[in-house]
């Protein structure tokens, strides 16, 4: 009896302690970095060890840059922001580690999960089997940093508050702007007549013109495929059908059309300018012709769009 | 015949200077006339009614103001919006529009002309249109020519970006505030050409106008610093800017800070520091080519670099700390939104969900403005070509207009009067070398203008002049035809009142929004209070009088989650909720039987988003509504927590006894084309109060508690 009590307290003992250590060690390892890397033994000892007491935070994921995955790599560093700012936070504690598992280095890591794709983020919890809802949801919720953190929240009751680290590339490209703009100030001296060339900012203020007219901030914001191919019947269709969504090809089409035709009044305005040019007629037709004809592409483009507008003008 | 007419109107007779001005001064009528009409669309179909739901509040108020005064208006609590909380008025809007309509008002009345205050709002956007076109004249007349000015003026009366927020009926800021932003870049560049004190007091007392009316004046008051900043890098910075902008500025910023909703942001918040700034610049410019017109070259060389370091380490220093501290105000998530496009998008849900913070497709651009989208760059190559300080104001707002016009559909409205007055520029600059080839085959006296180079000037022969002329002219004809249709087309219909072709080509209107809001303002206690998705809360407390959970103005975040919770609940849940907030009717807008898209079942997306967004909604997933191959439905395939929240259950209650269409079985939703999923269900804590005639709008009863426990 006595020796059973003996076994049972040294039994305790020595899984608690081994949790204990575990934890210390996690603890350690998360010190050293936010994201713990776990291999087939550390898998073994930190997850599949069973009485535990703290949640396990899992990306799976595939870095090596023969894998050829760029989400990987956008998931991982969101996913070292959100670790970070867990590990740098007050709230701090041992209830919740991260740590990701490569493919590379964890096969059979990911053969025993089942896993077939990567990155997959799963959580481990303290107590408990995992459930469906374990699985974080990345096509619905996003990779973001912030969308991770509130699922934590849901899944352990982990409050992390995401802290991005500022982003230095702004500045960084400011201070490259600045310095190449004294350099050039250095450099020229007085000579920056080249600032004063209207033309030049005439250039750049159409750019911006033409680029803001045929939706580019639009395609900025929401993003649009290229084209689209129908499988079907394998055409490719360079214009959406509807008036407010859009393709890249498509933005690409009105911008030069819309330059066309800019161009072709700027040339007819321009021809009699100079009295000598003794090509001034053909200037004017010239750009007489390029209005007309690319002013019958745009609404002819347009009415792809509007199905009801009722006016062209050429075809 | 011709001739004698002109001879008995004494025309004839006039000099050549009389003659243009007299022409000038009839197209400018016309124009002015021509934009009062065109937008007049909506009250010819159906009747002098306010539009949409904003201008219902901005009705509302104004009523308040003519009935009260201008005091009971300034200090107006507002008992009947956002209960239990309540709203400050007079404080949290700029009252620009307000007190406009109610002196306008004031002033026909004391005419004896009793013109009701409604009709007054409903028309006040389109008389202000006709104001903008004026200025538009007088601003392109600055700018450029006065044939410039005509066309650009004729242009902005029917362009339909401009027209999308000013027909008659939408009685909003915008509707006004267009013409006070042109009023105060007119006097801006007046100012700056004369450089005199009188005019650089018209433009800040134009810029007060505008701040009292717009929250865009923003954008005026980052321009303007930015021309005076443009000026003085391209070294055309002189006297008259300086006393242009300091009067300008300090004047109208002690005016702007007199409007309560503005109070001290234009010294405390950022958007207003580049304002600042260029103040103090401007100082410091004068000041040191005072010191250089006064010292050696040596001397001064070692001071300005001395002084230039110790400033840039100095200012640095300040902005520190002052953010730091925390004085100098965050950028706001609305101003943010337009620098970083993708941030409203990110972060807050209720401003993506607004559909006029998307951002703009070409189509659209194309939509609302024609051909001046290519004749754009035109003009503006020509601005270019000369350059004076007055182009270089109309260049930059050109070009930061259409920059904010592509982040935000909104803001089509600020770039429609430059793309007007470029476009005006770029096509008057065409016709005018042209049309003197075809005049010069007459020998007609020639203009002031163009006598002296005539003989040189000609290379072209006048059938090509003729020929190019022609086109430009039918190009300009196929710009009226187009806005004429978009005007009629997508810019005319009330959306309180909304009509449609019945199958043998007849018009059916539906009025069930009035109907509705008429049986709560007749049928219900005065002190009910009325829960309604945010969009119809503006036009709940204007037409039904009743007290409201939520309204447009969506100040708080949690209020309007906590009703998207209830709707979004199942009947018990709700129902706790809607005893919390002391609901006594529940307003639900319902398009399945008239086909009318924009109702709250296609809405109500957004109110499990935002409902989902606060601790309190923890239980609302938004992939719990989706069916479970991930799609918005409503059929049999939806799920579950869909079918039992309150807004299902409200929408669809008795819907599955009628038979919407031929041929398809009853409870087929006309919108979504889906035959609903829960027909048969009966409802525990709400009872039918009143369905609409088309079923556009039902209204339910809030149960009381049971007198006895439920089981």
């Amino acid at each position: 009896m006595l020796g059973f009590l003996v076994l049972v307290i040294c039994l305790t003992a020595v899984s608690s302690n081994s949790l204990e250590a575990r934890v210390e060690q996690l603890t350690e390892l998360s010190y050293r970095s936010p994201v713990i890397k776990l291999d087939e033994d550390k898998y073994r000892s930190f997850i599949r060890t069973m009485p535990r007491n703290y949640s396990m935070v899992v990306m799976f994921t595939a870095l090596a840059p023969n894998r050829q995955c760029k989400i990987c790599k956008e998931a991982h560093s969101e996913f070292i922001t959100l670790a970070k700012s867990h590990r740098y936070s007050r709230s701090f504690d041992n209830r919740v580690f991260f740590s990701v598992v490569d493919y590379d280095g964890g096969a059979s890591i990911f053969q025993r999960l089942k896993l077939t794709s990567a990155p997959v983020v799963l959580h481990f919890p303290a107590s408990g089997k995992r459930k469906a809802e374990d699985k974080f949801d990345i096509e619905r919720r996003g990779i973001s940093a912030e969308a991770v953190a509130k699922w934590v929240k849901e899944r352990s009751e982990v409050v992390i508050e995401v802290i991005r680290p500022p982003n230095y590339t702004n500045a960084i490209l400011l201070g490259v702007f600045l310095f190449a703009v004294s350099g050039t100030l250095l450099i020229k001296g007085n000579s920056l007549d080249f600032l004063y060339k209207w033309k030049y900012w005439a250039i750049t203020a159409m750019f911006i013109m033409f680029a803001m007219t045929s939706g580019q901030m639009w395609l900025h914001i929401r993003g649009a495929p290229f084209a689209h191919v129908d499988r079907a019947s394998g055409r490719t269709s360079f214009i959406h059908g509807s008036s407010n969504m859009m393709f890249v090809a498509e933005s690409y089409i009105v911008a030069v059309v819309n330059g066309a035709i800019a161009f072709g009044f700027i040339l007819m305005a321009d021809a009699p300018k100079d009295p000598n040019n003794p090509n001034s007629k053909y200037m004017a037709y010239g750009g007489l012709a390029l209005v007309v004809f690319f002013f019958s592409v745009l609404l002819a483009v347009f009415r792809l769009k509007h199905r009801s507008y009722p006016y062209s003008l050429l075809f | 015949m011709a001739k004698t007419l002109l001879e008995r109107m004494g025309i004839a007779t006039l000099s050549q200077a009389k003659k243009e001005t007299l022409v000038q001064m009839t197209i400018l009528s016309v124009a002015c006339i021509l934009s009062f009409s065109v937008r007049l669309f909506s009250v010819l179909r159906f009747e002098s009614v306010i539009h949409e739901f904003d201008p219902y509040f901005n009705y509302r108020t104004t009523k308040q103001l003519v009935e009260n005064g201008y005091y009971e208006f300034h200090n107006w609590f507002d008992d009947r919006a956002w209960y239990p909380l309540g709203r400050i008025i007079g404080g949290t809007i700029y009252p620009g529009l307000m007190v406009t309509a109610a002196a306008v008002y004031n002033v026909f009345n004391f005419f004896n002309v009793t013109i009701n205050i409604r009709n007054v709002c409903v028309f006040l956007a389109p008389m202000f249109s006709s104001f903008t076109v004026i200025v538009v004249y007088l601003l392109t007349k600055e700018v450029k020519s006065v044939g410039a000015g005509l066309v650009a003026a004729s242009m902005i009366a029917i362009v339909p970006g401009y027209i999308s927020r000013s027909v008659a009926g939408s009685y909003d800021n915008e509707g006004i505030a267009i013409f006070c932003m042109l009023l105060t870049y007119y006097t801006w560049i007046k100012a700056s050409k004369t450089g005199s004190i009188c005019w650089s007091l018209s433009c800040a007392l134009a810029y007060f106008y505008m701040v009292s009316s717009w929250g865009g004046y923003v954008f005026l008051i980052n321009l303007i610093p930015l021309h005076v900043l443009t000026l003085m890098i391209t070294g055309r910075f002189s006297h008259r800017i300086y006393v242009a902008y300091c009067i300008m500025y300090s004047v109208g910023t002690i005016l702007s800070m007199q409007i309560p909703f503005v109070g001290f942001a234009p010294v405390e918040t950022s958007e207003h520091m580049a304002a600042l700034g260029v103040f103090g610049l401007c100082q410091i410019y004068a000041f040191v080519t005072y010191l250089q017109a006064n010292m050696s070259t040596t001397n001064f060389n070692v001071l300005f670099r001395t002084v230039v370091t110790i400033a840039l380490a100095a200012a640095g220093l300040t902005f520190g700390v002052a953010t730091f501290l925390g004085k100098i105000a965050p950028w706001t998530g609305r101003f943010y939104s337009l620098l970083d496009p993708s941030y409203a998008k990110n972060n807050i849900p209720i401003i993506a969900s607004v559909s006029e913070h998307q951002p703009t497709t070409w189509a659209s651009f194309y939509f609302d403005l024609q051909l001046l989208v290519f004749m754009f760059p035109v003009g503006l190559y020509y601005c270019f070509r000369e350059l004076t300080d007055a182009n270089i104001f109309v260049i930059l707002y050109s070009i930061t207009s259409i920059y904010f016009a592509g982040v935000m559909v909104r803001l089509m409205l600020v770039l429609a009067p430059i793309m007007c007055i470029m476009s005006g520029i770029g096509i008057s600059t065409t016709l005018a070398i042209y049309m003197k080839n075809i005049e010069s085959e007459t020998p007609a006296a020639p203009s002031s203008k163009s006598g002296k180079k005539k003989a040189s000037d000609y290379p072209i022969k006048s059938e090509i002049a003729t020929v190019i002329v022609t086109v430009v002219s039918i190009f300009l004809t196929t710009f009226v035809f187009h806005c004429t249709w978009v005007t009629s087309e997508a810019y005319s219909s009330p959306s309180i009142v909304l009509a449609a072709r019945g199958h043998d080509g007849n018009r059916i209107i539906f009025d069930d929004f009035r109907e509705a809001y008429n049986w709560l303002k007749f049928n219900t206690p005065e002190n009910a209070k009325v829960m309604s998705w945010w969009d119809y809360g503006y036009q709940l407390t204007a037409m039904a009088n009743r007290t409201i959970i939520v309204d447009n103005n969506t100040w708080n975040n949690t209020h309007i989650s906590r009703v998207g919770q209830a709707m979004a609940s199942p009947e018990d849940h709700s129902y706790t909720i809607m005893k919390e907030l002391d609901v006594d009717y529940v307003l639900v807008i319902f398009g399945g039987m008239s086909g009318y898209s924009s109702d709250d079942i296609n809405k109500f997306l957004w109110m499990i988003r935002i409902g989902g967004s606060t601790p309190e909604g923890e239980h609302i997933k938004e992939s719990d509504y989706y069916s479970s191959t991930g799609e918005y439905k409503v059929d049999k395939d939806a799920s579950k927590a869909m079918h039992n929240s309150l807004m299902y259950k409200m929408c669809y209650y008795r819907f599955g006894e009628i038979m919407t269409e031929q041929g398809k079985p009853t409870g087929y939703d006309r919108v979504r084309n889906q035959e609903i999923g829960n027909k048969d269900f009966e409802l525990d804590v709400v009872e039918e109060a009143f369905t609409s005639e088309h079923w556009i709008v039902r209204i339910y009863k809030v149960k009381d508690l049971s007198n006895r426990g439920t089981v």
